[in-house]
């Protein structure tokens, strides 16, 4: 009776290994089920950071945007000052090569501006005039981006989709044909059988786990654009806090030399165009082009 | 039931060759397996670190880039600011051009040239 007892022994013996490799199998389909959705934890808190350096880009945006009408109504001072000193009367444009044109336009924009900020116009179109394009532009951004999270996200979902049918099945499989396995074949002929789908269940595992790390790497890839995305939106914060203080500083200085200015003393005169006018090209410094570029 | 019919269909006999040559086409598929896993974890780590070097001397040269630009600009709004006092007509001039130079010129404009320089591990000549 040795022979049957070995041959008991080892069936024995190779039912209980592919118990176990099921049961590892199990313990490892988790872990990676487990890592996957840390990753996709750490991933939606990456999505959040870009979404809250966006809406801050916009919140800058706007003030900016609110500090350039402030602006203008500046420049309205400075043209209501020229007016003063009367240069036309006295024929001093062409000799301070002030184009009236350019006086007339501050003008108008000053109203306008006045209008906006004291809500007496409907702000969206007026205020859209000072930074329209900006706005546009970081919403392209922001599109860009979600559309590489839609279709990483929609990627992820095909991938957890396949892993639940893969991983699910798989181990379903697995556990209940062991179970039913033994049950209904039982003894010896079963148990090379239940070696090797227990063989089967392990490699499909490893199957699974090499189809997550894969997931997990494209999370990561999908992840580091998106904090791309947030070093740009922050280095175009920097651009905007840089023109904005730059704006509000020289507009400062404007108002500081007409204060202290006497409209009918030419030279003063002539300052405060000069001063106005570096002001006006400092409301047309852009912040980003069509692109989204810096500029 | 399904991996235990396949099993079973590998083994019509329960042939113990047979089983043998399973095992070894089973453990060959684990390590095929391993070594990918691995691979694809050791490519992940490498290109990873790689990106986040390159964000922090992206981040790091902004940095550096905007606080020079501000001195510039700090700089050019004292002089803009004496030169009013003084009624320094020149002065005021050249103020004003070196604020709207520097608010003209792009942050980005040398960028390209300093990651050329990166990559080619040159050394930038001051």
């Amino acid at each position: 009776m040795p022979f049957p007892i070995f041959i008991g022994v080892a069936a024995a013996a190779l039912v209980a290994n592919g118990v176990r490799k099921v049961w590892a199998a199990r313990q490892r389909y988790q872990s990676a089920q487990e890592a996957y959705a840390t990753a996709h934890e750490h991933y939606k808190g990456v999505v959040a950071q870009l979404e809250k350096a966006r809406s801050l880009t916009n919140m800058r945006l706007d003030e900016l945007g609110r500090k350039r009408l402030e602006t203008l109504q500046v420049l309205g001072e400075a043209v209501s000052f020229l007016k003063k000193a009367k240069l036309k009367e006295r024929n001093l444009l062409a000799t301070m090569e002030i184009p009236i044109e350019q006086l007339e336009a501050w003008e108008a924009a000053s109203v306008a501006a006045s209008e906006v900020l004291n809500g007496l116009t409907k702000s969206v179109a007026a205020g859209a005039a000072t930074a329209a394009g900006t706005y546009a532009l970081v919403g392209t951004l922001a599109t860009a981006s979600t559309g590489t999270a839609i279709a990483t996200l929609s990627g992820a979902a095909a991938q957890s989709a396949t892993l639940a049918w893969l991983g699910g099945g798989a181990i379903a499989a697995g556990g209940g044909g062991v179970a039913a396995g033994t049950a209904v074949l039982g003894g010896v002929v079963a148990a090379p059988a239940i070696a090797v789908a227990a063989w089967l269940v392990d490699a499909k595992v490893g199957q699974i786990e090499n189809e997550i790390e894969t997931a997990i790497t494209e999370l990561a890839k999908d992840e580091t654009e998106k904090l791309r995305l947030v070093d740009r939106l922050r280095i175009t914060d920097a651009r905007i806090d840089e023109v904005q203080d730059t704006t509000i500083k020289a507009s400062a200085e404007l108002r500081r030399l007409m204060s202290s200015s006497d409209p009918t003393d030419d030279a003063a005169a002539h300052r405060v165009w000069r001063l106005a006018a570096a002001l006006g090209k400092l409301l047309e410094a852009s912040i980003l082009d069509k692109n989204g570029e810096l500029t | 039931m399904n991996l235990l019919n396949q099993a079973l269909g590998k083994l019509p006999n329960a042939n113990a060759l047979q089983l043998v040559s399973e095992f070894v086409k089973y453990q060959n598929v684990l390590a095929v397996q391993s070594t990918e896993r691995e691979r694809i974890a050791a490519k992940r780590a490498i290109v990873l670190q790689s990106l986040a070097n390159e964000r922090e001397v992206i981040l790091d040269y902004f940095a550096k880039r905007f606080s020079e630009r501000a001195n510039s600009l700090d700089q050019c709004f004292s002089l803009l600011s004496q030169a009013i006092n003084d009624k320094n007509d020149k002065a005021i001039d050249a103020s004003l051009a070196g604020l709207l130079g520097i608010i003209g010129d792009n942050p980005l404009s040398d960028f390209e040239a300093f990651k050329r320089f990166r990559q080619s591990g040159e050394i930038l000549e001051i």
